[in-house]
């Protein structure tokens, strides 16, 4: 992976120093909270409902073993013995004092992390693909891109301060894993006929009280072209987006109002001054100095099946279980990339302990050649774990809490903090996700239900990626009770769509028996156990279901 | 903040602590509890008024950040905050493990 240059450890070191002084005067009372607001946030630091809460970056949701194990060491010496991955890769600690918070980042420094642009108008941490640099189908490693994305995009000058907050994802699979519709940037990497490396480039997807699908402004930028195509696009969000509505002011509404159409135009008018210029032109050799870092373990030469995985699969039904949810084909044959899901049954989505980040930094480092990868589903990954060493492996992982085999089944749900941490939510999240799984909680069952994404928002602002979910789940505030409206047919990969809002709400007492609802009338509209939850509904559209939930008031 | 000091009803003013973040609730001697069981209520809204200009008057000081008024009531010799959204802050963190106290109605 991207290792720091002497500029990158420098500038770190620097900017740590900088806010221990901005901390101390806060603390002294030479800085009022308004004026030391906008100088936490642009260290990922928010005041929640709690404490205050930290947010890391984990740029394009790729860890070392030694990363994660300084987050296990800062969890337990600065926080409550846990932190949280979100949907968008990064870590959050919730219960971090403000005194320590310099020490915190120091530590962070230490190994190569911070929290820089986690907060803010600003271009924020950008994500990738989970299996990147492993997946059988990815053409590239999209973290190649992601990282030039980094360092250009980092305290950009010019895009320090946009009318919003700004979010890139890049893909390099057909199987889109990393969401990049709903970003305001997408980019799929691709080859063309001639082979030629590009991008596809989608903008102005995001969700939120506006949610919109991305459109496709290229279908094949060239490699080299990346960075002025990418700033072409924020100059013209930079000049037009809306400042005088925060609510109005992502790009995503810069293309609604203007029109697809208007802001292509002005983004290749201005593409062409910027390559006139040549300045943002990337070198190959550039490219090629970052992709060495992305440089691909040495892996052995082995068969594509294990026997050995085979045989302990055979007699021990919990392994074969993970096999058959958590295992996925590796570019490379006899090795497989594991999912660890931070979604046990009853357990808190993304919510890890760091006892259970010290294991899986162990795992890490002994059976996936010292990698690891935050997913935006709010696991973790094992990007190269040799079929041999998966009974090992999951042996070690059961014994950490950590070997739930639900993998893309109705319990992996993803679910923001909501009301239990978060300052803006209107509803709580984690309970439902906790019921939602308890429900469901029979393997057999949820193996009978197969793939189904539940995602949980506890407000419009849509953390929990409802609107994508192929049962999106919104809670709201309905004089003073918590209410939950649900969208089916939602989905955030290739053939991304918007969930269509299924009918009025259901209080908390109702909603996990209208979730259950809903499977079971899946469940008897299926042709067959090959039809996912989603195709179905994409047969057989929203009527059936609403006449299962509301039935009784018809 | 908005600020509601006309509102009926009585109120007490919460914060977060400077220092830790963490909710802490106005009491009679200036101080700051974490415990809104020790709150200073306020019954009507002149009172409400005066104890609302108190805790920006802390926050001047750099003890807390954010004040503001929020309404209480007792249920069965408790002091709970009316809005859920309150009382998962007295609560002082999730609510996973007071699930169950939440549900039966102590709060909401």
């Amino acid at each position: 992976m991207y290792r720091y240059d002497e500029f990158d450890r420098q500038f770190v070191t620097e900017r740590v120093a900088e806010f221990r002084d901005q901390v101390a005067r806060r603390l002294s009372g030479e800085l009022t909270e308004d004026e030391f607001k906008p100088l936490r946030l642009m260290n990922g630091l928010y005041l929640q409902l709690h404490a205050y809460m930290l947010r890391i970056a984990i740029p394009y949701g790729t860890l070392t073993p030694r990363q994660l194990r300084q987050l296990a060491a800062i969890g337990r010496r600065y926080d409550r013995g846990y932190g949280h991955f979100t949907t968008r890769q990064n870590l959050q600690f919730h219960w971090i004092h403000l005194k320590d918070v310099p020490d915190v980042l120091s530590a962070l420094a230490e190994v190569e992390m911070h929290a820089i642009q986690t907060s803010g108008n600003c271009i924020r941490n950008v994500s990738a693909d989970h299996f990147a640099g492993a997946a059988a189908d990815e053409v590239a490693d999209p973290r190649v891109y992601a990282e030039i994305l980094r360092q250009w995009s980092s305290l950009h000058p010019e895009f320090t301060y946009l009318p919003r907050k700004f979010k890139i994802a890049v893909s390099a699979a057909p199987d889109d894993r990393a969401a990049i519709q709903i970003h305001d940037i997408g980019l799929e990497v691709k080859r063309n006929e001639a082979g030629e490396t590009g991008f596809g480039v989608f903008v102005g997807g995001g969700l939120g009280r506006s949610p919109f699908i991305a459109k496709k402004l290229r279908d094949f930028l060239p490699e080299a072209e990346l960075l002025s195509y990418c700033e072409a696009i924020l100059r013209v969000y930079n000049l037009f987006g809306r400042r005088d509505n925060k609510y109005k002011a992502r790009v995503k509404i810069l293309l609604h109002e203007a029109g697809t159409e208007e802001i292509s135009r002005q983004v290749e008018e201005e593409y062409e001054a910027i390559r006139a210029q040549g300045r943002l032109t990337l070198p190959q050799a550039e490219i090629d100095r970052i992709r060495a870092y992305f440089a691909p373990p040495e892996l052995e030469e082995l068969p594509a099946r294990s026997a050995r995985l085979d045989a302990a699969a055979a007699s021990d039904e919990g392994l074969r279980r993970f096999v058959e949810r958590n295992l996925v084909p590796h570019k490379v044959a006899g090795y497989g990339i594991v999912t660890i899901s931070l979604k046990a049954i009853g357990a808190v989505p993304g919510d890890v302990t760091s006892d259970q980040m010290e294991a899986i930094a162990d795992i890490a480092e002994r059976y996936s050649a010292d990698e690891l990868r935050v997913s935006h589903e709010q696991n973790l990954v094992l990007p190269h774990v040799k079929l041999d060493d998966l009974p090992e492996v999951f042996a070690l992982l059961e014994k950490a809490g950590l070997a739930t085999p639900n993998a893309g089944l109705i319990s992996d749900i993803i679910a923001c903090p909501g009301l239990d941490y978060c300052a803006l939510a209107n509803a709580r999240s984690i309970p439902l996700a906790q019921r939602i799984a308890e429900r469901f909680g029979d393997h057999e069952r949820q193996t009978l239900i197969g793939d189904l994404k539940v995602k949980i928002s506890g407000c419009i602002n849509a953390c929990g990626h409802h609107h994508v979910g192929h049962i999106g789940i919104l809670g709201v505030d309905r004089k003073g009770e918590e209410f939950y409206q649900i969208t089916l047919g939602g989905s955030g990969d290739q053939n991304a769509s918007l969930g269509d809002i299924v009918g009025k709400g259901f209080s908390s007492a109702e909603v996990v028996d209208a979730i259950e609802t809903i499977v079971e009338t899946y469940l008897a509209r299926r042709e067959n156990a090959e039809e996912t939850f989603l195709a179905c509904f994409r047969r057989i559209g929203e009527a059936p279901f609403q006449e299962a939930l509301y039935a009784d008031a018809q | 903040m908005k600020r509601d000091a006309k509102k009926a009803g009585p109120k007490v003013v919460t914060a977060n602590a400077l220092d830790t973040g963490w909710v802490v609730f106005l009491k009679a001697d200036g101080g700051w509890s974490r415990d809104i069981g020790e709150a200073l209520v306020a019954e009507d809204p002149d009172a409400a008024a005066a104890l609302d200009a108190q805790g920006l008057e802390a926050a001047t000081h750099n003890l807390v950040v954010e004040p503001y008024l929020i309404e209480v009531r007792d249920i069965d010799g408790r002091r709970v905050p009316v809005l859920l959204r309150e009382a998962i802050r007295a609560a002082g963190g999730p609510t996973a493990s007071t699930l169950h106290r939440i549900a039966e109605g102590a709060v909401v």
